[in-house]
């Protein structure tokens, strides 16, 4: 979580884009690119899809800024934004191979390595990585958005509710049935 | 799995357990290994999802971003 300091910097960064500021904006951009590019692609599940999803976001951030809230925050709207542009980009593909690992997903896994852990304990690392992820990807979108923002982006669920415009209890139960069918899919490595 | 069990293990997973069901499931798992195994599998997945590697934008995300952008914000 930001601390005040932080968070009153980033006020001030949205206020000088409000204005016009262009640097105000890329400094913003610079800021949270990671999270919505991560965001974007542990949903679409495609790494190129999800760069395209995130610049797409931050397009539409600018143009719609001036209905920025200065109560809200501006991590949780751009979520927001990423989340919706994320839906249209499922939308178009729809009928087409979804959610599939692409082999750069499966290059990047093989960064949570730990240099301090035994080669099997990298080993059985990589092993949960790659099961979760491919796990992740056969999840319905509605199940993996929610698990992807409650568990890999550590939004609280009133968070994920100004994110996802769902009601908690709906999102508490797409959660549940995201764990049962994770954990499930893992099992079988934990008993080995 | 009774259902109450498993909205204690569900408030566990969301750390929203208070003292007393903490206590509770506590004494539960002390009698049932299934229960153990279970919140293990679980645990070991949510390491693993928390565990999964951010993405990393392009170099040249931000300038193509900003060069992408209109000449102003609507409304600014």
């Amino acid at each position: 979580m930001r601390s005040d300091g932080a968070a009153s910097d980033e006020a001030a960064l949205v206020a000088r884009a409000q204005r016009g500021d262009r640097d105000a904006f890329a400094a913003l951009i610079g800021r949270h690119a990671s999270a919505v590019l991560t965001v974007a692609w542990r949903i679409v599940g495609d790494r190129a899809l999800a760069e395209d999803a995130a610049q797409e976001t931050f397009l539409a951030a600018f143009r719609g800024l001036s209905r920025f809230r200065a109560d809200a925050r501006f991590s949780t709207w751009l979520y927001r934004i990423a989340v919706n542009k994320c839906h249209d980009l499922l939308r178009s593909r729809a009928g087409e191979r979804q959610g599939v690992v692409d082999d750069e997903g499966g290059d990047a896994l093989a960064e949570i390595a730990d240099a301090s852990k035994t080669p099997e304990d990298q080993l059985l690392d990589r092993q949960r990585a790659t099961q979760i992820d491919d796990a992740l990807a056969r999840l319905a979108p509605v199940y993996r958005e929610a698990f992807v923002l409650r568990h890999v982006e550590g939004l609280s669920y009133e968070e994920m509710s100004d994110v996802l415009g769902i009601e908690g209890g709906t999102l508490r139960m797409r959660v549940y049935k995201a764990r049962q069918a994770l954990s499930r899919a893992l099992a079988g490595l934990a008993a080995r | 799995m009774s259902e109450q069990v498993e909205t204690l293990v569900q408030r566990f997973l969301d750390g929203e357990l208070t003292r007393s069901e903490r206590q509770t499931l506590l004494r539960l798992l002390g009698s049932r290994p299934d229960l153990r195994q279970r919140l293990l599998d679980d645990e070991q997945m949510l390491d693993a999802a928390s565990s999964l590697p951010r993405a990393t934008p392009a170099a040249d995300f931000v300038a193509k971003t900003m060069a992408a952008l209109p000449e102003q914000a609507n409304g600014s």
